[in-house]
Parts: C-alpha cells; sequence; structure tokens
C-alpha cells in the first residue's frame, strides 16, 4: 500500500516537472517570454503606468451608423490626437544607442 | 539508367550548392568582424559598464515595445477597422484605404516578429562573456544592431501608413 502511494507520488511529480518544462520550452522558444512584461526586471514603471492612463482611451469609432463628412472630420480630428501621442516617443529602436561610439568601443585614432 | 545518373547528378549538384551557399554565408559572416587590438581591450576592459547600458537599454525597449504595440492595436481596433466596416456597411468602399489597412495590419505582424527575433538575439548578447570573448560579443553586437535596424525600418513604415490613411481618409471626405 505504501509502496503504491510512493510511485503515485514520484510519478505525479515527474508528470509535473515534465509538464512544467514543455511549457518553459514553449514559453521561451515561441517567443512569447520576450513580449512578456510581467518578467523580473520588466515590469512597468510607475510613471509608465501614469503615462498610460493619461492617455487618450474614451474615443473609438463606431462601426455602425451613417457616414458623413462631418463624422469623418471627428474621427480625423481624434486619429490626429492619437498620432500626436504616438509621434511623442523621439526616433524608436533608433541604432544609435547600440553604436560603437555609444558604447565606448570606438577605434581611437592614433594619429 | 542514363535517366537515373542525370537525376542522381542533379541532386548532387543541388545539394553541393546547398553546402556551398551555407559555407560561404558562414565564412562571409565569420569574417564579418575584424577587431583591432585596441577595440578588443576596450570591449574587454569595459565589460561591466558595457553590460549594464546594454541591460538598461534592453528595459527601456521593452517599454518602447509595450508602447507602440497598444498604440497600433488603439490605431486598428478604434479606428481603422471600425471605419473599414462602417464604409462597407454604407457601401462606399475605398480600394485605397483597404489597401493602407491591410498594409497596417501585416507591418504589425512583422513588428512583433522581428521584435521578438530581436529580443532574442539581445539576450545571446547578453549571455556572451564580454572579458574574456570581446571578438564573439562584437559578432553577437553586430548581429543584434542589423535586427534593430529592421526593426527601426518596420517602425517608421508603420508610422508613414498610418499617415497615409489620414491622408487617404481627409480625401475620400472631400470627395463625398
Amino acid at each position: 500500500m505504501n509502496r503504491n502511494l510512493l510511485i503515485l507520488g514520484v510519478a505525479s511529480m515527474g508528470i509535473a516537472v515534465a509538464t512544467t518544462s514543455i511549457s518553459l520550452v514553449a514559453y521561451h522558444d515561441s517567443g512569447d517570454i520576450y513580449l512578456d512584461r510581467s518578467r523580473p526586471g520588466f515590469l512597468p514603471d510607475e510613471d509608465e503606468i501614469d503615462q498610460q492612463q493619461g492617455q487618450k482611451k474614451d474615443y473609438s469609432f463606431d462601426s455602425s451608423g451613417d457616414l458623413n463628412p462631418d463624422i469623418l472630420q471627428t474621427y480625423l480630428n481624434n486619429y490626429q490626437e492619437q498620432l500626436d501621442s504616438l509621434d511623442k516617443l523621439e526616433k524608436p529602436f533608433s541604432t544609435a544607442p547600440l553604436s560603437d561610439e555609444s558604447l565606448g568601443i570606438t577605434l581611437k585614432s592614433s594619429e | 539508367m542514363k535517366r537515373f545518373q542525370r537525376g542522381l547528378s542533379i541532386g548532387l549538384f543541388g545539394l553541393g550548392l546547398v553546402f556551398g551557399t551555407h559555407l560561404t554565408t558562414r565564412l562571409v559572416s565569420a569574417d564579418d568582424v575584424v577587431l583591432s587590438d585596441e577595440q578588443r581591450g576596450a570591449i574587454s576592459t569595459n565589460c561591466d559598464s558595457l553590460k549594464s547600458t546594454l541591460k538598461n537599454l534592453q528595459r527601456v525597449d521593452s517599454r518602447t515595445r509595450s508602447f507602440l504595440g497598444a498604440a497600433y492595436d488603439k490605431f486598428l481596433s478604434s479606428y481603422i477597422s471600425p471605419l473599414s466596416l462602417r464604409m462597407v456597411a454604407n457601401n462606399r468602399l475605398s480600394t485605397s484605404l483597404t489597401g493602407i489597412h491591410s498594409g497596417i495590419l501585416n507591418s504589425r505582424e512583422v513588428f512583433v516578429a522581428q521584435f521578438t527575433s530581436y529580443s532574442q538575439s539581445f539576450e545571446e548578447l547578453l549571455q556572451v562573456d564580454c572579458k574574456t570573448q570581446p571578438e564573439e560579443f562584437y559578432r553577437k553586437l553586430v548581429a543584434t544592431r542589423k535586427k534593430r535596424t529592421m526593426l527601426e525600418s518596420t517602425v517608421t513604415s508603420l508610422r508613414s501608413a498610418l499617415g497615409n490613411h489620414y491622408t487617404a481618409v481627409e480625401k475620400f471626405r472631400s470627395e463625398m
């Protein structure tokens, strides 16, 4: 009886370890790990949360209804605000921070 | 028999071509990086500071990706997609707007895939010990840089497509 319980316990742990390992490999290999911001060191900063809360979230164009110049003008005004918010981010993924100069590994001229 | 021999030769030629291309690519990429003693020294000496700078950049990149991803989703779910549906419902089709819409959808997917690939490359870069392997570190740095350039280009083209959508809607409105 005790032996069967021991086998059951060991087998359960083995299955748990195997399935967890498979999940972690899939999580890593699918690339989801790089999009996940709940990882330690990647959690959103407080000012970032404030920034997100301050964003224009209320407007959403209705997919049904009439289509006239006035409605489209309202759409364009809101759309432009959203574009302005996007443009606040200066040169996203610019190559400069990874350049030799920025990292301090530039070849110094010997002349 | 002759047919078999011809098939075999074509097969071997194809295999040789694939293997040769692969080998050439490897050789070229291995030769890509030539460091001077000074650069090698700079990498080894400033290894800790380099790693710290890169880790900070990784955090900033993650934040940027999150901001851009949320913004693109907002554009698509609150503006572009509902407008497309409304245009269809009102029997007012615009091929230019449809084209821009599908272009944005595709670029959004490319953006996520490129960010994932860039992040993988960045992670590999951080794992290299720059004190003892400066050449390997620099090789990975060059590869990561290339992926960042591609990512930057996609972000730029997405911004341009979002701007094009605005112009196309403006034109559509003026023609009503």
